[in-house]
């Protein structure tokens, strides 16, 4: 197979089988959604995957099937088992990439008016019900996660060139590094950027149909979270629990825990901290000032885009514009090409000043992942009721109130969502800065980078976790952020 | 009232926001006059202990950009292409000699000066291989009775690259091509990199690679069941005695790099028999080429000691881009 056909073939079946994997986490969440205790735990669990580096995944599972690994143990008398090629890179991206899809999923699913899903139940029985309205309801999300999840298994090159498997990435890295030859790279990303315009043509198509879910937040909402009876509820939290955490062990909290070993054994995680505390500082910097500045820059976008007078005709237009193309092309494209480019912008001596500082990561962070922080926003605005905005509008609230008042608090969830999605991006960057970072400007990825050329060792595994704590760093900054928000807000 | 001060204090984070932004923003774009920029594709953990030495011996300031095995370490030799026009290191130290050639070919540096090197060698996995009938020879490797067993690096980046390009230098191009296909032909097994082909000989996934001195030395340390072997010294059956592949380290000055004065002073200083030392009892164990007395640690060979392939690092250079090319239709994974 050409390795278009492989790069195609991987990204469209982990595709489907993350999704498959994530709605039913998904619903699985929800189911678990009444114990909010257990909620919150299997929540933070099924981020792991998108946080864990898909190198400690990919090292956990060779680990496991080498010569006397626990699984080369169970299955073949200790011997090393082969496990190369295209299903296993299939299975490992799957692993890692049902994350994010099960948590948007999951966040539609709660935002469905339990009242409207009660309605069809009893015109339509619980399994039509579900076909006809929450399936319909919940297809936006899915398809934005599926979108996602194509483009990183499409442009993934770490997790088939370990298996063995050569895909358009693999000739993409050929041409660049090998040769140095731009041109041909970019021409070999050529399909990829197709495939990724007509991915965004049928998002926009399944985002317009689908307007608009629910204005007002409910107290509990969702549509399995209605009355059932206490055993049914408690079978399908059990099988709900028991799904989840075969999942979240399969592709995160083993290869997580293994690399927790490896750090106890050594004992060296402090020292690693201490060395490595300017990276750890830049890669929490980058990632909060490129996110934030990302929602800021796609909040603004969208609603100067939709600042139509009441009446005015809503056209929705058939194509992308030349913004979602524009800002789509960043992300799609090989992440070396990202730096070409940015070196031949930025460094000539007039921006001297730019291209040698901060500046450069954040611009590159933010070209790169914007895509991001705009797909959070249009999935959240298409969940708006647009007459809540016409009703503002009418009463004659300014632009500015009506952002600050109705549109943001609104979207508040989904701009968190995407904040810290785009948050993760960032952290988790090294193609996009590897070829423009100042001295002095690594971040921790980079480090893992360097030291992984000696293998999978016990700094690798302490760096991991440090991901792992400045992932959920945010979090912990929280309380802070609200106890200023509730100080300046008005009375 | 309340509210005057709540838009003060709204005010006031936002303008010591603003502030602190753009002190962040432009913190890295100070340059000093008395500093270096190294753009080092030598590892981090070996090469920052030496350039902090330095900075405290000279007391000028080294701002380095290390390599990252994300880009099979030639992201700095195209990071260094791809500034050529307004180069912002002032020094490139590499890990391997032909892509420093092939940049000094193309103006984008001084002519490399080579010290302290690496071998390449054959590991394998002490349980699946015994001493007596591990391979002497690259050309084992083509051995039936290895099929499926062995590994190496994919041959377009690294020392790997450099190795096959040499290959290519000392057989010729037709006797170089009938060798990687009899590798190919023996399905070798190609893997993205040299750690990650000897990591997989550690594991067992495969039982004999081909990989670089350092690799080995850092996986024995920490007490992997591998063995290394300098191959082809004597005569064997399957070829003559072409001797291993010794691949020093270059450093040069870069072409229209900023501070001349201080480059020079950092070129001297890494091209030395002390920081040779320095490499020969760091993990990476390095072979020393600029004297006989630099000592080395117990196991490590001199390369007076060893038979070196005789390869003439700027022919390895012009030939590199033809062996990839041939290479990477040879090894289409």
């Amino acid at each position: 197979m050409t390795p278009l056909t492989n790069s195609f073939l991987i990204a469209v079946c982990s595709t489907a089988i993350a999704c498959l994997l994530g709605v039913l986490a998904g619903f699985a969440l929800l189911a678990v959604s009444p114990s909010r205790r257990l909620a919150v735990s299997f929540l933070a669990l099924s981020a792991l995957p998108l946080l864990v580096p898909s190198y400690v995944i990919v090292s956990f599972w060779m680990e496991a099937l080498g010569t006397n690994g626990w699984l080369a143990r169970l299955v073949a008398d200790g011997n090393a088992v082969s496990f190369a090629g295209l299903w296993p890179t299939i299975l490992v991206l799957s692993l890692i990439y049902w994350s994010p899809v099960a948590l948007i999923s999951y966040f539609t699913l709660t935002k469905i008016d339990r009242a409207m899903i009660e309605a069809a139940e009893l015109t339509l029985g619980k399994l039509r019900a579900n076909a006809r309205v929450v399936a319909p309801l919940l297809l936006p999300s899915v398809a934005a996660s599926a979108a996602l999840v194509f483009v990183l298994t499409f442009s993934n090159f770490s997790v088939p060139a370990i298996f063995q498997v050569r895909t358009i990435q693999n000739d993409i890295y050929v041409q660049f590094n090998a040769s140095f030859n731009v041109g041909r790279a970019f021409l070999l990303a050529f399909p990829q950027l197709i495939a990724a315009m007509i991915g965004v043509v049928w998002l926009g198509g399944v985002l317009k149909r689908r307007s608009w879910i629910v204005t007002v937040v409910r107290p509990s909402g969702g549509p399995n979270a209605g009355p059932v009876s206490g055993g049914v509820a408690s079978a399908r939290r059990r099988w709900a629990v028991a799904f989840l955490a075969g999942l979240v062990l399969l592709s995160a909290v083993a290869p997580m825990l293994r690399a927790v070993e490896s750090v106890l054994q050594a004992k060296t995680f402090w020292q690693t901290l201490i060395v490595s505390a300017t990276q750890i500082w830049n890669s929490f910097l980058f990632s909060l000032l490129a996110a934030t500045l990302v929602l800021a820059i796609a909040v603004g976008c969208a609603c100067t885009r939709t600042r139509k007078p009441v009446g005015a005709q809503r056209r929705l237009p058939r194509s992308p514009s030349g913004i979602d193309s524009m800002v789509l092309i960043p992300f799609v494209l090989p992440e070396v090409l990202i730096g070409v480019a940015l070196i031949a912008l930025f460094n000539r001596p007039s921006l001297q000043f730019l291209y040698t500082s901060l500046t450069i990561v954040l611009v590159a962070l933010t070209v790169r992942y914007f895509i991001v922080g705009k797909l959070a926003v249009s999935v959240g605005r298409s969940h708006l009721d647009p007459s809540l905005l016409e009703a503002a509008e009418l009463a004659g609230l300014p632009f500015a109130q009506k952002l600050v008042r109705i549109q943001l608090p609104l979207l508040s969830r989904w701009l968190l969502a995407g904040w810290w999605l785009t948050y993760l991006f960032c952290l988790a960057d090294v193609g996009s800065l590897v070829l423009i970072y100042p001295p002095g400007c690594d971040t921790v990825p980079i480090r893992i980078f360097n030291l992984l050329h000696y293998g999978y060792d016990t700094q690798v595994s302490a760096l991991c976790l440090v991901m792992l704590a400045l992932a959920a760093a945010p979090f912990m900054l929280w309380p802070l952020i609200r106890f200023f928000y509730d100080r300046m807000s008005p009375a | 009232m309340a509210r005057t001060f709540r838009f003060t204090t709204t005010r006031t984070i936002a303008t010591a926001l603003f502030a602190a932004l753009s002190v962040m923003l432009s913190a890295c774009s100070q340059r000093e006059s008395n500093e270096v920029v190294i753009y080092c594709s030598v590892d981090q953990m070996h090469s920052s202990p030496i350039l902090a030495e330095f900075e405290r011996e000279t007391g000028i300031r080294v701002k380095a950009v290390y390599d990252s095995e994300a880009v099979k370490t030639v992201g700095l030799v195209n990071r260094l292409r791809a500034e050529s026009r307004n180069p912002q290191a002032d020094v490139f130290w590499n890990n391997e000699a032909a892509r420093s050639f092939q940049l000094h070919t193309e103006g984008v540096i001084d002519r490399p000066r080579p010290f302290a090197a690496r071998a390449r060698v054959l590991v394998y996995n002490t349980n699946l291989v015994q001493p007596g009938e591990a391979p002497r020879s690259i050309f084992d490797l083509a051995d039936p009775k290895w099929r499926g067993k062995t590994g190496m690096a994919y041959p377009l980046f690294g020392t790997t690259a450099t190795h096959a390009a040499a290959l290519f230098v000392v057989f010729g191009d037709d006797r170089a091509r009938a060798f990687f296909q009899l590798l190919k032909d023996n399905d070798v097994r190609i893997y993205e990199g040299n750690s990650t082909a000897c990591e997989q000989v550690t594991q067992g996934h495969c039982a004999i690679g081909m990989t670089d001195t350092d690799d080995f030395w850092e996986r024995r340390a920490r007490g992997s069941p591998i063995e290394m072997v300098y191959p082809d010294q004597a005569d064997t059956d399957r070829g003559s005695a072409i001797g291993c592949l010794v691949i020093p380290n270059t450093v040069s000055a870069v072409t229209g790099g900023r501070n001349t004065n201080e480059a020079r002073r950092l070129v001297e200083y890494l091209h030395s028999r002390r920081v040779e030392e320095k490499l020969a009892f760091g993990p990476s164990r390095q072979i020393p080429l600029l004297g006989a007395d630099v000592p080395v640690p117990n196991g490590v060979k001199r390369s007076s000691e060893l038979r070196v392939m005789e390869v003439d690092y700027a022919k390895v250079a012009e030939t590199l881009p033809q062996s990839a090319e041939f290479l990477s239709r040879l090894f289409q994974r």
